[in-house]
């Protein structure tokens, strides 16, 4: 017979096995394969092709495209993150008011964000329209000339961080409605009674209690504005001239089109080792930047 | 309390042993009538039916039972392939897509022993459709159907601009000139209406890029007679390419591509909802036209050549059978396809089916039944001067990227020129085309077509 301990640690085993094996299976295991295909040539249905670093070099030295994708979703990642974050603090300051009615509010800013990612591409594509579009006709109205949004290699970027800012009522709001919400009344009782008007409070109160969750999500958009995508994929397909090819388009085109998963999983890779480096740049910034209320 | 969890613990455990045990078993449905039974994957397409073939070949005999399964035309490839490579496909597929990006992956199952046995004929076929059925001298499908290509024209617009709608353009001079005569711009500069467009399938860069016919009508290939080396900067190419820039010299380009905002699906289709007057389309709109607008005064005329008397050029798309490596019953799904690419069933499905299928066989295409329509007899006469879209078909999802999303992009915002567009597109089909070619030399040293003896 088992010991109690032995059997308590067989019990807890069991109950982590489910888990652990879906993770070990369709987790791991592609992990792991991924980064020997990423040194091969294999397209699925034919054996693999162990070809060392040459997809790396292909990748680095080249590949137009790799270059390419890498800066328009390095423009989208810099517009977009401080843009997202400062709309859904701002979004969630004024849901923050004691007024009444304000569930509905918070409801009414929150529905944009539960549409999916391809409807809300689908209706963009109407609203960017040139001609017929919500957005130049708005202009048109006040006489000023709208720009070719999606047709235009100049503006399809733009267009595409303006469109991400529809969520801006979304979760993030929600939680840095939270944050909001725990920051004590004391300490804005005290900015008053020195004199301070809202940036005071804004600047020296609001901002240095939320900066964890403010960096929290920082971290968060970097990683999901790296990975951009359905957008691209359904409204541009990558143009015009590419100018909207992001990385993860790239990415697919490569495996899902011309079946080259080696390449493709080389480029997932590079794209972890950008992803880690960028929020290791972000977490050294972060010593000086965040506040940590009960220290680290 | 401790026992049930004890007892909570081993049951999951032992759920976790039997369930791995058992994965992975797939159980075959047993029938009991004594015939063969295999499933054909389609695609669906816009009328959801049975094909035509499955019903009648299922009714001429009563050794095999063919079960259609449809699957919808998004992915349909992923889940083919997916199901290629799990080593339980179906035993039978048809896609649209070229044949040879299956073909070169072995993912399908050569059909020369097929021929061969029962001297099949495959001269029945148009020759560009069944050209691209060939890889590395095996034949690896049949040709189903065509999208056979032509210049469709509006007659009342015609009209409207002072032309004759009994003289639709020759050649790309006088489509040029017609285009001209039918182009619309109101006082603020904004396009209304085009004759022509010279780059764009309605919502996307043409697969029908008139470059391309252009080139492929002055003989161009675009790849060497070994298929080992892209040539995509043929002089015709550039040639071609120029036309469509100076084409687009009369016009301000960010007022096209705001023109060109404003298309979309069916009743906004370019073509359809008028904003162009001339539209290298292939039969498949004509269901479209007789769905959304059944008033339309159009016509129907050969792609324009060079010069008059010249080689006119066309694309043609192929609809194909084939069999999947490892797929159960090839014999079966192989007299199936030997079925229903003959002229009588391949006109039998025409009738059918509504949508505007075109044959494969060009002896059906020859039928009265195609022959009494004046618009038919021109798919027919454009499907001999047709060529394969797969021009590269090593680096095909290149080439296409290249010439379409990236070449005329660049050229007619005069961002580059013709040449070095196509000096940078030629050497990124090469490199995809080269490294595919190494991956085949070494895939060919340790795996092997399937034959008729290894399959099951």
């Amino acid at each position: 017979m088992l010991g109690h301990r032995k059997q308590d640690t067989l019990i807890a085993w069991l109950f982590v096995a489910p888990w652990a094996i879906g993770f070990l299976i369709f987790g791991l295991y592609p992990i792991i394969m991924s980064l020997y295909y990423s040194l091969c040539q294999y397209d699925v249905l034919r054996v693999p092709r162990f070809i060392g670093l040459q997809n790396y070099s292909q990748l680095l030295f080249e590949d137009p495209y790799f270059w390419k994708s890498l800066w328009n979703t390095l423009y989208y990642v810099v517009f977009r993150t401080p843009l997202s974050i400062f709309g859904s603090l701002l979004l969630a300051s004024m849901l923050n008011q004691q007024l009444k009615g304000m569930p509905i509010f918070r409801t009414i800013f929150f529905i944009p964000s539960i549409i999916s990612g391809v409807v809300l591409s689908v209706i963009w594509l109407w609203m960017f329209n040139p001609e017929y579009g919500l957005i130049n006709s708005g202009l048109a109205f006040f006489g000023l000339p709208g720009p070719l949004w999606l047709q235009s290699a100049s503006w399809s970027k733009p267009a595409l961080v303006l469109m991400s800012l529809w969520t801006v009522g979304g979760g993030r709001m929600l939680v840095f409605l939270a944050a909001l919400q725990g920051i004590p009344r004391h300490l804005y009782e005290a900015v008053e009674l020195e004199g301070g008007g809202w940036w005071t409070k804004f600047r020296h109160v609001t901002v240095p209690l939320i900066s964890p969750i403010l960096f929290l999500w920082t971290v968060m958009e970097v990683i999901f504005s790296m990975q951009v995508f359905v957008e691209a994929y359904i409204m541009t397909n990558g143009g015009p001239a590419n100018s909207t090819l992001f990385f993860n388009l790239h990415l697919y085109n490569k495996s899902f089109n011309d079946f080259q998963m080696g390449y493709a999983s080389a480029m997932a890779w590079l794209l972890l080792v950008i992803t880690l480096v960028v929020t290791w740049f972000q977490f050294r910034l972060s010593r000086r930047m965040v506040y940590y209320e009960g220290g680290k | 309390m401790r026992i049930w969890i004890t007892r909570a613990a081993y049951f999951l455990g032992a759920s976790i042993f039997l369930g791995l045990i058992f994965w992975g078993s797939p159980e075959e449905v047993v029938y009991e009538d004594g015939k063969i039974h295999f499933d054909y994957w389609y695609n669906v397409g816009q009328e959801d039916v049975i094909p035509w073939p499955v019903i009648a070949f299922n009714e001429s005999q009563d050794r095999i039972v063919v079960h259609p399964v449809a699957i919808p035309w998004q992915e349909s490839e992923k889940k083919i392939l997916t199901a290629v490579i799990s080593g339980d496909p179906p035993s039978l597929v048809s896609q649209f897509v070229p044949l040879v990006k299956w073909a070169s992956r072995m993912a399908l199952r050569p059909l020369d022993d097929f021929i061969e046995k029962d001297s099949f004929d495959t001269e029945i076929f148009y020759p560009a459709l069944m050209d691209e059925m060939i890889y590395m001298d095996r034949v690896f499908g049949l040709p189903q159907a065509t999208a056979a290509y032509a210049l469709f024209y509006n007659k009342d617009l015609f009209r409207e601009a002072g032309l004759d709608p009994e003289q639709p353009p020759r050649t790309w001079d006088e489509l040029i000139q017609a285009s001209r005569a039918i182009d619309s711009i109101d006082v603020t500069g904004r396009i209304q209406r085009m004759g022509y467009l010279p780059d764009w399938d309605n919502l996307m860069p043409s697969i029908m890029q008139t470059s391309l016919l252009m080139a492929w009508e002055k003989g161009a290939t675009l790849l060497s007679e070994d298929g080992r080396e892209a040539q995509l900067d043929d002089e015709r190419l550039e040639q071609s390419l120029q036309w469509v820039v100076d084409y687009y010299d009369a016009y301000d380009i960010n007022r096209v591509r705001a023109f060109r905002g404003t298309f979309g699906y069916d009743t906004q289709h370019c073509f359809i909802s008028e904003k162009v007057g001339m539209f290298i389309g292939s039969n498949f709109i004509i269901d479209n036209l007789k769905r959304y607008r059944p008033d339309m005064d159009y016509g129907v005329t050969t792609i324009p050549v060079h010069e008059l008397g010249g080689p006119t050029a066309s694309p043609a798309g192929v609809f194909w059978y084939a069999i999947p490596r490892n797929a159960s019953h090839p014999e079966a799904a192989w007299e199936f396809m030997a079925f229903s690419t003959q002229a009588e069933i391949q006109l039998e499905a025409m009738q059918h089916t509504k949508e505007n299928l075109f044959p494969s066989n060009r002896i059906a295409a020859r039928d009265d039944y195609f022959q009494k329509d004046p618009s038919m007899q021109i798919f027919a006469r454009q499907m001999d001067f047709a060529h394969s879209p797969a021009v590269v078909p090593l680096a095909h999802e290149v080439f296409w990227r290249e010439l379409n999303m990236n070449a005329v992009d660049l050229i007619i915002d005069k961002t580059k020129t013709v040449k070095e567009v196509l000096s940078s597109a030629n050497a990124q089909v090469q490199r995809e085309l080269s490294s595919a070619l190494e991956y085949q030399d070494y895939v060919l040293q340790v795996m092997h077509f399937e034959t008729k003896e290894q399959s099951p």
